[in-house]
């Protein structure tokens, strides 16, 4: 399995009753609570946490794309992956993902991730994604129309690093007369694609594409919704397409914290967790699916049942633990957690999310040297033999 | 008075064309938050007029296509559809929000209008006014940003979105995002030609009205030459808050063009 280090980058300073102030910390809460001291500070201090998870032994690091909040402060996880690609001398370097389709001219991404791709020699993934709804507020993209733009961005972008230009591309929604980007990217025949989600069959219909065959990283969910989306996964290969899906195409990302006792790791862990889903991850219905984000019906169903979730501070450490959501606890039970899940899931990719909500320098990398020596090294050996095979059925795993 | 419930093929599928009354040829389009129901503003023009009332493309029970992204998409289709139904006969025009912006665009391409009222018409933009904006904002804190009075529009707005209108305003909600989200119910091309429009024009605007304010309307009756009407009392969907008011207004208009008695009309109106 190959194990990654993957980073937020949250404004830990901020102000965690802004509640009484604004509705969210996201899109509306004024940047002039942004202190760019802190910000240096913080910069650098989460450039430092993933470049040590590298040097400890991991397979790679991850890094993503948001807007105009308090969340993480990466609107372009370009710039971190470029900070990251001269000090990180052997790991892969992830960005997942980046929202070509917000943009009004995907080509230059397709640029960036090129050159980072020539400066690394070849170790990046690039993640493409639509971007979350809250983004479509921000950056003034129609998330109506964001589907469409996000197929045809790539579509223009896979065309760039493959077709020999220069070549003309119209499409819907972008328009080139000479796409011909220099350099072209260092693997042939282009960077790893993954697609990040927390769970749409759209996107792993779309990823699982035999013409593609993108991996499917499933991010923050209880770990049955993982066996169900992952197994989806390698059901549309088998059944749809009539391929036997690898597991290295398929990935799971999880907040991860570890302490000497399970009782000492959620202790320490409590408040930073629960920072991050009600804190840094309060949004509003309304934000995170703007009008047209999603299908009509697909939107309404979604009000139904999620309006009231995303209330905020109503989620305790000890849900997300019980539902598999965050791993937290001593290095025994987090390994054996996560070897479990293999065992079930079979997933040849794994991202810790090391750093969350406001938890310290000090957590923090005490966090990653446990998680890097006590349990990655456990999970890199992981791979298909010891996973107990699909059974077939989609939200099943084999007993 | 009976509200006739009618479809017409055009070149995006079936159009839903809802109708009421007898007289004059007056077509009326809805704005951002469509029309579930039939609203008393449309009865009250319906005393003296034949009222004509599609669901616009994408809205309510019409249907869209990939020929319709854009305002002006819609605007032909319009027009279209005014061809169709009314080959002869001048037509009276009448839009709210987007439904103004898209009577707009027909204006500017249609010589056979014979008036064009305008309720808080979307389509250009003032530099430096604060806005609400309904696509961020919950079902909660609508009434309060589309109303002058939020009791009235939290009762409104639960009948024309609850139960069986359900799916209509989620689909509703994501063609006004296609039409209008950004830039955020304007065209930047469009000021530069109002001036091109040669039909009379009534430009009637919810003195309260968040979404689009006043400024917004004297915009659009100074590039027009049109006259401004301001309503008392009323938001954004001025002619739900204010039927009563806009109606008069509305008739006021195109009864000058009619060269009938106004008063006559109203008393029609009044009736109902």
């Amino acid at each position: 399995m190959q194990v990654f280090m993957f980073h937020l980058m949250p404004y830990t300073a901020m102000d965690m009753d802004y509640g009484s102030k604004w509705r969210s910390s996201w899109v509306v809460m004024p940047n002039t609570e942004f202190d760019p001291a802190v910000g240096h500070e913080l910069y650098n201090r989460y450039l430092d946490e993933l470049e040590l998870a590298a040097e400890l032994g991991l397979d790679g690091v991850a890094v993503n794309e948001h807007h105009q909040t308090a969340y993480g402060l990466m609107p372009s996880p370009v710039v971190t992956a470029a900070a990251l690609s001269r000090r990180i001398k052997t790991a892969k370097i992830g960005i997942l993902g980046n929202a070509f389709c917000l943009r009004e001219h995907p080509l230059t991404l397709a640029e960036e991730h090129a050159m980072i791709d020539n400066i690394t020699g070849g170790r990046l993934i690039t993640g493409m994604v639509r971007g979350i709804g809250a983004e479509y507020h921000s950056m003034g993209a129609n998330p109506a129309l964001s589907r469409e733009r996000f197929l045809e961005a790539h579509d223009l972008v896979i065309q760039a690093w493959t077709r020999p230009g220069p070549f003309d591309f119209h499409g819907e929604h972008y328009h080139f007369e000479y796409v011909n980007p220099w350099p072209r990217p260092f693997q042939r025949p282009h960077p790893p694609i993954w697609c990040p989600s927390t769970g749409s069959i759209e996107t792993i219909e779309w990823a699982a594409h035999p013409d593609r065959k993108y991996t499917y990283l499933q991010t923050y969910s209880p770990v049955k919704s993982v066996a169900t989306f992952l197994n989806q996964y390698r059901q549309t290969a088998e059944r749809k397409y009539g391929y036997t899906a690898e597991s290295t195409k398929i990935g799971w990302a999880a907040p991860i914290f570890i302490a000497d006792t399970d009782e000492q790791a959620l202790a320490i862990a409590k408040p930073h967790i629960e920072a991050l889903f009600n804190k840094f991850l309060n949004l509003s219905f309304e934000m995170l699916f703007p009008p047209g984000y999603l299908s009509p019906e697909t939107a309404r169903r979604m009000a139904i049942h999620k309006r009231d979730q995303l209330k905020g501070d109503n989620v305790t450490a000890e849900h997300l633990v019980r539902e598999g959501i965050a791993i937290i606890g001593s290095p025994d039970t987090v390994r054996r957690k996560l070897q479990d899940a293999h065992h079930l899931i079979g997933f040849q990719n794994f991202l810790a999310l090391l750093q969350f909500g406001t938890l310290s320098r000090e957590d923090t990398e005490r966090n990653i040297r446990r998680f890097c020596t006590e349990v990655a090294p456990a999970l890199q050996q992981l791979t298909d033999r010891e996973y107990a095979g699909w059974s077939g059925n989609s939200g099943e795993a084999a007993a | 008075m009976q509200v006739i419930d009618s479809s017409i093929e055009s070149e995006c599928g079936r159009l839903r064309v809802r109708s009421q009354g007898s007289g004059a040829p007056l077509v009326f389009l809805h704005g951002a938050h469509g029309m579930n129901t039939w609203p008393r503003y449309l009865d009250l023009l319906a005393g003296s007029r034949r009222v004509i009332a599609p669901d616009l493309p994408g809205f309510g029970q019409s249907s869209m296509s990939a020929t319709t992204t854009r305002v002006h998409d819609l605007a032909r289709i319009m027009l279209d559809l005014l061809d169709s139904l009314e080959p002869t006969e001048p037509v009276d025009l009448v839009g709210h929000c987007i439904g103004g912006w898209i009577g707009l665009e027909m204006a500017m391409r249609c010589a056979r209008l014979r008036s064009l009222t305008l309720i808080n018409s979307a389509g250009v933009h003032v530099s430096g006014v604060r806005r609400g904006d309904f696509f961020i904002a919950s079902p909660a804190e609508l009434p309060a940003l589309l109303f002058a009075d939020p009791l009235a529009g939290e009762r409104y707005l639960q009948a024309e979105s609850a139960g069986e209108f359900e799916s209509a305003t989620f689909q509703n909600r994501q063609m006004a995002a296609r039409l209008a989200w950004s830039p955020r119910l304007f065209d930047p091309e469009l000021a530069k030609w109002l001036c091109r429009i040669r039909v009379p024009t009534r430009v009637i605007w919810g003195e309260a009205n968040q979404i689009l304010p006043p400024p917004f309307g004297e915009a659009i009756a100074q590039r027009t030459g049109g006259t401004l009407h301001l309503i008392a009392g009323a938001g954004h969907l001025a002619h739900i808050e204010r039927a009563h008011e806009c109606a008069l207004a509305t008739l006021d208009q195109t009864a000058a063009e009619q060269t009938t008695d106004t008063a006559a009309a109203l008393g029609v109106s009044r009736r109902i």
